[in-house]
């Protein structure tokens, strides 16, 4: 499935949060949605899942499509909807079905009296009908190809690890077979190394189905290795769009370099090959008034 | 460290108290601008206001009882007409705000200090105390506030510090029960524990940070209480518990006149429209009052014009 | 160069420790479902140091933060502050440490009362700490600008705000500076980096960098699960891993030659 997005518009009082912003993924395509924290990347997604807030207008288009067929088939699945303009009904059967979300902290977004196998079968029940033996067959199909380790198929959220937590909303998301997943800053509540392990599942997962992904994130050392393609956001607009890799060897725009300069400091390089201590405290002085903290002023 | 070489200088930054009055001022205008805030205001500022003028002045003096004219509809010098001793109803209903004013300040005051009180021990770091306190609050809510007043009147008579004792102590334990959880969560939230490391007081936590942050809570309940107060003083007076026979109040009047009410429906309709009135009044008073407090305080100066 | 610089600063081997903890035990929980948080943890915090304690989460770092502040107390072992055993609000080492030392949460809006606006928040340390001597308003105020100035923040344009308007980064800036208004000896910043985002999180790691740099006695312990966002700042890596220290050392070594297998995983983990 590919979603062309032209320019969207989305104004929360007087403020505009999102400001003509136009992209496009396409079918199968791992993109990538940058930029500090208020900048307005969560609600573009949310904008795409028909979930903006009840005070938000927005104005523009959200297309879903087909790449391959050409976008004139409206056959009930999903194709050819323009998400500011349908219903709420045609919305709720896209949401899960075809276009599924992780969202950045698990300990909020899993019920907490939900069991790992019933969080996970909740959007078949919402969107297929079979048997409790299917459901739960598939299930836990899904929660075996996250990675979730079987015997914690009956415990409750509190009882898992955050990277265990994420598996079960990464599982929750792909049980439907979604064409697309929407990854909300889905590493940012996790370790180091449960980051890791997460952003590799998602791509494995992703390419192993052909579906598309847009990863949203903060941070650009994540993007290079979840996304090939990544747009730049700041204060709601567009700033630079390319290559992730492209954009990481070069960045034109003075906010994508402060982005990535930052990405840069904080990982470590070559895992100790290359002297760590070559950029220490000198030139970390150097970069110390670029701060992006204007953008909320 | 040599702090005043660096920095801006003091004139640079700005100035701390001086504009309390100004703000205080625009929330009052802030309040007044929607339907429900002229409403509640209009209310209950007419009701202080006839508390107040009823101290020194009434249309007809409240004693003055007329057997030949009991019940006797409204007419130029009887605006509301007359009650069954004969006396103005008008003049009663006024005088009674003035009782009815006294009950609500003295009961919400009296609940607050209660509520606030309770409230402190339930956070209390000090062990044993929250645990006790939050069972005695669990037990003890379980007695309605017409039993408090009740136990209360069989010594001291049936008298106004009894509605105000039995309904504070109630409320309180009501408030303490309803702000506990919010005041838990605050009390382990981050900036208290910031504030603990700092080396702070549990007085000075209470006051400074649980106190602020969960007064939108105690406020609607507060007012919520306040419009409770004004339907049990009609209660308790109607069952003889509450303000004693021949001092005024609404629920005097109600509960003289209720007993009639198919023959003379309106000697009732008129105290329980004041009492609607009101009641109304202060709930809507409290739901503006938490709008104010909360988007007041943690929005900044600049945003408020 | 950091690498000389390091080792031009004062070296304390020789001085007592500014913090000692020695084989410390917490649990959390009682009977069959208790669950050690902590098992036999031994650490040293040296004067000037920068100490990073580095764990995934439930390694216990962060219940090593709140004992090494005095916030919890251990089931087992000893904490002793410049000599004084840190046991319990009477202990006189508990009180000690408390006048001394402060603290940086991990997430900044829930650290800062949503009510209090920079100045006061800034000024909170001096005014609950100090009440026993009455600084003057004005003093107060310029010790409030120094902190805010050396946390990396303008004094004028952040003043009168309150936490919701500031950036992450601005924010965190702003619990740094209330960590620094009373010169403390000992500074434990919890996560002091994850809740905000990548730029912001440079800019923390910039304001730490100053504050070590201009205060050469002080200790910090910087708590945190990615090896990443320390290595600019801390003099010293301890990795605990399931409650016990699998490995600790001088920020380079364990950088380029990591030995326990668990380092060598976070040292994979953060970087790209």
């Amino acid at each position: 499935m590919s979603v062309d997005i032209s320019r969207l518009r989305v104004d929360i009082g007087r403020t505009a949060v999102v400001d003509d912003v136009t992209m496009h993924i396409g079918a199968g395509e791992r993109v990538g949605l940058v930029g500090a924290s208020g900048s307005g990347k969560s609600m573009i997604a949310r904008a795409m899942l028909g979930l903006l807030p009840l005070d938000a207008r927005a104005s523009g288009h959200i297309r879903y499509g087909d790449d391959g067929a050409g976008d004139d088939g409206s056959d009930g699945s999903g194709l050819g909807v323009d998400a500011l303009a349908c219903g709420e009904e045609t919305m709720a059967d896209l949401r899960g079905r075809y276009v599924s979300t992780v969202f950045q902290d698990p300990a909020t977004t899993l019920s907490p009296v939900l069991t790992a196998l019933q969080q996970v079968t909740l959007p078949l029940r919402r969107h297929y009908r079979m048997t409790r033996g299917e459901y739960a067959e598939r299930g836990m199909a899904t929660l075996q190809r996250v990675g979730l380790d079987p015997m914690l198929a009956d415990h409750l959220p509190h009882q898992l690890s955050g990277g265990q937590r994420q598996r079960v909303a990464i599982a929750t998301a792909i049980v439907t077979s979604p064409r697309l997943l929407i990854a909300d800053e889905p590493t940012t509540a996790l370790d180091a190394i449960a980051q890791r392990e997460i952003v590799d599942l998602l791509v494995g997962l992703v390419d192993e189905s052909g579906a598309a992904m847009l990863f949203i994130t903060h941070d650009f050392s994540v993007l290079a290795r979840a996304t090939r393609r990544c747009y730049v956001m700041r204060s709601g607009r567009m700033v630079e769009a390319g290559d992730t890799s492209s954009l990481l060897g070069a960045p034109q725009c003075k906010y994508t370099r402060h982005l990535v300069d930052a990405a840069e400091r904080l990982t470590l390089h070559g895992a100790g090959a290359t002297a760590p201590g070559a950029d220490r405290a000198d030139d970390v002085g150097n970069t110390r008034n670029e701060g992006a903290d204007d953008a909320r002023n | 460290m040599n702090v005043s070489s660096h920095g801006p200088n003091r004139g640079a930054l700005p100035g701390g108290g001086s504009r309390m009055f100004s703000r205080l001022r625009r929330s009052v205008v802030r309040m007044c601008s929607g339907a429900r805030g002229i409403f509640s205001l209009a209310v209950i500022g007419c009701w202080i206001v006839v508390a107040v003028v009823s101290r020194f002045w009434t249309p007809q003096t409240l004693y003055g009882t007329d057997g030949y004219h009991a019940w006797s509809a409204p007419s130029p010098d009887h605006w509301l007409g007359r009650d069954g001793t004969g006396a103005d109803m008008l003049s009663w209903l006024m005088a009674g705000s003035w009782t009815d004013l006294v009950i609500v300040v003295l009961t919400i005051v009296l609940a607050a200090l209660i509520g606030i009180a309770l409230i402190a021990a339930m956070v209390s770091r000090a062990r044993g105390v929250s645990g006790v306190v939050t069972v005695a609050v669990d037990a003890l809510i379980s007695i309605p506030t017409v039993l408090i007043a009740l136990v209360l009147a069989v010594p001291f008579g049936a008298s106004i510090a009894v509605v105000i004792v039995a309904c504070g102590v109630g409320y309180g334990l009501n408030l303490a029960r309803i702000a506990r959880p919010e005041a838990v969560l605050i009390a382990r939230s981050d900036f208290v524990e910031s504030a603990v490391s700092c080396g702070a007081s549990q007085a000075y936590i209470l006051i400074r940070h649980i106190l602020p942050n969960l007064m939108s809570t105690m406020l609607v309940q507060l007012s919520l209480s306040a419009g409770t107060v004004v339907l049990a003083e009609s209660g308790l007076t109607y069952l003889g518990i509450g303000v004693p026979s021949g001092v005024p109040s609404w629920g005097r009047s109600l509960a003289t006149s209720v007993r009639f009410i198919a023959i003379h429906p309106m000697t009732v309709v008129w105290p329980g429209l004041v009492v609607t009135l009101v009641v109304v009044a202060l709930n809507m008073f409290g739901d503006l009052l938490r709008d104010r407090w909360d988007t007041g305080a943690t929005r900044d100066e600049e945003d408020e014009s | 160069m950091r690498g000389t610089e390091r080792e031009a600063r004062p070296d304390s081997v020789d001085e007592s420790p500014l913090l000692e903890v020695s084989h410390v035990v917490r649990c959390f929980g009682r009977g069959e479902g208790s669950r050690a948080a902590l098992r036999g943890v031994s650490m040293r915090v040296d004067k000037g140091r920068c100490l990073a304690v580095i764990g995934g989460s439930g390694s216990g770092k962060t219940t090593l933060a709140h004992l090494l502040l005095g916030l919890q107390r251990a089931d087992a072992g000893a904490v002793r502050y410049r000599g004084a055993l840190v046991q319990g609000r009477r202990s006189p080492g508990y009180r000690l440490l408390r006048g001394e030392s402060s603290v940086v949460f991990q997430n900044p809006y829930a650290s800062l009362d949503p009510r209090w606006d920079v100045e006061r928040l800034v000024a909170e340390p001096l005014m609950v700490r100090l009440h026993g001597k009455r600084i003057d308003a004005d003093d107060r105020r310029d010790m409030v600008v120094g902190a805010l100035t050396q946390a990396g923040l303008d004094p004028a344009s952040v003043w009168g705000r309150r936490p919701a308007r500031l950036s992450g980064g601005q924010a965190q800036r702003v619990a740094i500076a209330r960590a620094i208004v009373t010169q403390p000896k000992l500074i434990v910043a919890d996560e002091p980096m994850s809740a905000i985002d990548v730029a912001a999180r440079l800019q923390v790691v910039h304001t730490f960098a100053a504050i070590r740099d201009a205060r050469p006695d002080a200790a910090i312990v910087i708590v945190s699960h990615d090896l990443g966002v320390v290595q600019h700042l801390a003099d010293d890596v301890l990795v605990l891993h399931d409650g016990t220290v699998v490995e600790q050392g001088p920020t380079d070594r364990i950088l380029q030659d990591p030995q326990h297998p668990y380092t060598r995983e976070l040292v994979r983990a953060a970087s790209w």
